[in-house]
């Protein structure tokens, strides 16, 4: 009970996940102002941010419907954290772990996009409601690819579980190299989980100033944006469990590096592609992601489908 | 009196006869501005009609005040409107046939009957009203949709208000937009959040003191102002300005050129979320304001310009030290000319965006990069020469893409062209004085100087009476003549459009609105304020106090 108790609220937990997090978005944001030839925040600055956050003022709209707009954030806190139990780190076991906790996982993450969206719509504001609104169109876009891109190296791997897959990858480390074109697929769909350029639509700031998040403040913007951060985490944590199955039988220490430059080199990517990239429409992105990231995720599946029928059987 | 001007006076009653006949036999397509003159007994109206070949035929005529209508000239030009509505605001003539539309530019709660740039007006008028009463809603004025997409009146829609404190715009205005899911059904525009009585002010100064009024127009085209009118005076005054004068003019204009342009590109990219290109242009820009500073000892307003000449000689250190910068700003520019051609999402969110075809920008009297990126080989440095640009060899920048994409391609060119120029102007820099002194009075007399601003043409009207004071200066920005085009560039585009599409006329809402001085209400202390504020919003039913308990 104490060492469940420890396991989720200290390590890997909440506690854990939340330095992690906040040492992540560092990270994004300084290499994001180096691309940028900028200087960058220092190191405790995301810290800072949460902090001078919560001792904020909370303005809730008198419109709004309070509980929902309270317990948005929270939820969404929750769901991130929840997930991350499931995900193998640096070792071949989860904290926890059951048949089909990959389901389980995928469905948790999606309840941030939710939050988002109940948030946004129940501030009863016009740009919150824009923003939550093109949050749902985006969801319907990505979802679909991330999903697929997800399940084809579990069907490779003919399990259902994230400890499962992580097993059955030590087992046949080679197998890693079929999954390639599905990890750029789960790339470009996290870009769009996580709202970030050129899929930031929900919240671009130059046409409907932050969409979701217009009205809050204080508390509640602080938990939303550290459940935002920690989703940036437990995103990356997955797709390097699932896309990056290596190195799981290391000696703790090691492993735990090697988890880290896994997830950091993730983060990097997804950094880079803000960087690069100028905010599409919603209707570009949408016909982006159906036109061509998933019919790319159903080929992957194919691809599985085919290696696991004829040449690996 | 300075060539390619005609000034010609015609009767009331011959005046639409005259009109016609300039427009559609004699070619001046192009209105550049309505001037409004208090004459006494009589409205003076000037308009300034302008042909492809530079030539400006200055069509006068007089209203009577007892009279007080005119007809409006929006058959003709259809960008007449808000020229007019100008007129109507600040001198309180009526323009009859106008379509239905907002005033401008003052504010909506602004007194009836007070007409800010007629002579016998004085801001002391407004201190005897009271700041509250001019906040009561029963002199408000009533207001009404002003562009060519009319609001719609059905309630499926969203009416989403851009402005006029909104993160995507950098200066107040106000768009509200209709939405249909995420197309945009209608647009009002409402400008006139940036004026502060600069026309009114600079009749009350001395030529002398107006040359650094007109200078705070605007912060990014201050010199385009400052020049343009010294321009005009020194017309008036027939000053023979040293050609070292003129070519240090054009170099600074063109410094200026370079950063507004390049602070543009960042402005674009970042409302379509491509901050990093904002943060390379603006670095790039940094080395242009060093130059600015260097030359003139400025950054933002330079003061360069005086009555007759410049202030400040430029030395061979400071050309080669500005020769050396644009050099590395070459290397540059063609760098983001390879990101705009090759960047796929940055010529998604540009291309087939904001369309204007070649009709409608000379219809709507589009003016500058957002004209000549629909194909329109307008540009007042080459039609009517001013400045050193008579002597020098530059191209005027089209492009026919007509839409957002364009009008970024034709600005890279044009930086590329400002390069070239800078180079010349401080190879072939003459030798002799920097200026010529200037009298203290200016002869009686008036003149219409053009500037070609990085946004586009410039129109300053100065008259003067003889005095120290100018009897008036008329100011016409840029962005007046390019606004109108945003709603036809908007029409069934999608809201994530807008901001781009308004940040490529590259507006200047400071150069718009500039022009009537409320001094009336005096300093208001901390607790007035508060006071004056509680008053405001209880009189519209808002009660804060209440709020709080409940």
């Amino acid at each position: 009970m104490i060492w469940a108790l420890f396991q989720i609220l200290i390590f890997p937990g909440l506690l854990f996940l939340s330095i992690v997090s906040l040492f992540a978005e560092f990270y994004d944001r300084k290499l994001y102002a180096r691309l940028q030839n900028r200087v960058g925040p220092p190191w405790f600055q995301p810290l800072a941010d949460f902090i001078k956050l919560l001792g904020k003022e909370e303005v809730v709209p008198e419109e709004a419907d309070i509980e929902m707009f309270k317990l948005s954030p929270v939820f969404a806190l929750a769901a991130t954290v929840t997930a991350f139990l499931y995900i193998p780190l640096w070792g071949i076991n989860a904290a926890y772990s059951f048949s089909g906790d990959l389901i389980v996982v995928l469905y948790l993450l999606t309840i941030p996009t939710l939050t988002f969206f109940l948030g946004g719509w129940y501030s009863r504001s016009l740009f919150s409601a824009i923003g939550a609104v093109r949050s749902i169109t985006q969801f319907f876009a990505y979802e679909i690819p991330l999903f697929i891109s997800l399940l084809a190296p579990a069907i490779l791997a003919n399990t259902w579980s994230l400890s499962g897959i992580a097993a059955f990858y030590t087992l046949h480390p080679w197998y890693i190299i079929f999954n390639l074109i599905g990890f750029g697929v789960a790339l470009v769909a996290l870009l769009g989980k996580l709202e970030r350029v050129p899929f930031d639509i929900p919240e671009a700031e130059t046409e409907i100033v932050a969409g979701s998040f217009t009205e809050y403040s204080g508390r509640f913007l602080a938990y939303f944006r550290m459940a935002i951060d920690i989703e940036v985490v437990v995103g990356a944590s997955l797709l390097a469990a699932v896309f990056l199955p290596f190195g799981l039988t290391l000696p703790p220490v090691w492993g735990f590096i090697l988890y880290l430059i896994k997830v950091f080199a993730v983060i990097g990517v997804l950094t880079l592609f803000r960087t690069v990239f100028a905010r599409l429409r919603i209707d570009q992105m949408v016909e982006f992601c159906w036109k061509w990231v998933a019919p790319i995720a159903f080929f992957q599946v194919l691809l599985n489908l085919m290696l696991k029928g004829f040449v690996l059987r | 009196m300075r060539q390619k001007r005609q000034w010609t006076e015609v009767g009331i009653d011959r005046f639409f006869e005259a009109f016609d006949r300039a427009v559609k036999q004699d070619g001046f397509t192009m209105l550049c501005t309505v001037s409004g003159l208090d004459e006494g007994a009589d409205f003076g109206l000037i308009y300034h009609l302008a042909r492809t070949d530079g030539e400006v035929l200055n069509l006068k005529t007089k209203v009577n005040k007892d009279r007080g209508e005119m007809k409006t000239v929006t058959v003709y030009f259809p960008s007449a409107q808000i020229y007019e509505r100008e007129i109507e605001d600040l001198f309180g003539l009526k323009f009859t046939g106008l379509p239905p539309g907002r005033r401008y530019p003052l504010p909506d709660g602004w007194p009836t009957g007070e007409h800010p740039l007629r002579k016998d007006w004085s801001a002391d008028r407004l201190k005897d009203m009271g700041a509250i009463q001019m906040a009561d809603e029963s002199i408000r004025l009533p207001i009404g949709p002003r562009h060519e997409i009319s609001p719609p009146t059905d309630f499926s829609l969203t009416k989403v208000p851009i402005g006029p404190q909104h993160p995507a715009l950098k200066e107040p205005e106000s768009f509200n937009v209709s939405l249909r899911g995420e197309k945009i059904a209608g647009l009002e525009i409402k400008l006139g959040y940036n004026h502060r009585g600069i026309e009114k002010g600079c009749e009350g100064r001395s030529f002398l003191q107006d040359v650094y009024l007109v200078e705070r127009i605007c912060g990014i085209c201050s010199h385009t102002h400052s020049t343009c009118f010294v321009q005009a005076v020194e017309e008036i005054a027939g000053l023979e300005v040293p050609r070292r004068a003129l070519y240090i003019r054009t170099l600074v204009g063109e410094l200026e050129r370079i950063h507004s342009h390049l602070l543009w590109l960042g402005v674009a990219g970042h409302e379509i979320g491509f901050d990093t290109l904002l943060m390379y242009t603006w670095r790039d820009r940094e080395a242009v304001m060093d130059l600015l500073a260097t030359i003139t000892g400025n950054r933002v307003n330079y003061g360069i310009n005086a009555i007759g000449g410049v202030r400040r000689d430029l030395t061979s250190e400071q050309g080669a030290e500005v020769l050396k910068a644009v050099d590395t700003l070459v290397e540059q520019t063609k760098y983001y000319i390879g990101v705009a051609q090759e960047e796929t999402t940055l010529i998604q969110r540009l291309s087939g965006v904001g369309k204007l075809s070649k009709e409608d920008a000379l219809r709507l009297g589009a003016v500058g990069p957002t004209a000549r990126a629909s194909g329109v080989a307008r540009d007042i440095r080459k039609d009517d020469p001013y400045a050193a640009y008579g002597e020098l060899d530059f191209k005027v920048i089209t492009d026919d893409h007509c839409d957002v994409f364009g009008r970024t391609v034709v600005r890279l060119g044009e930086l590329m062209e400002s390069y070239s120029i800078i180079r010349q102007v401080i190879k072939n820099l003459p030798d002799g004085p920097i200026a010529v002194k200037a009298p203290r009075r200016i002869p009686v007399g008036e003149a219409l100087s053009r500037y070609e601003a990085p946004r586009g043409e410039d129109v300053h009207y100065v008259k003067s009476n003889g005095g120290e004071n100018p009897e008036r200066v008329k100011v016409r920005a840029p962005t007046l003549a390019n606004i109108q085009s945003v709603s036809k560039m908007l029409e069934d585009r999608y809201l994530a459009d807008l901001p781009i599409v308004v940040a490529a006329i590259d507006p200047c809402f400071s150069c718009t609105d500039r022009a009537v001085e409320i001094e009336g209400q005096g300093t208001l202390s901390w607790e007035d304020v508060r006071r004056y504020g509680i008053e405001f919003y209880k009189k519209r039913g808002i009660d804060f106090g209440a709020m709080k308990k409940k």
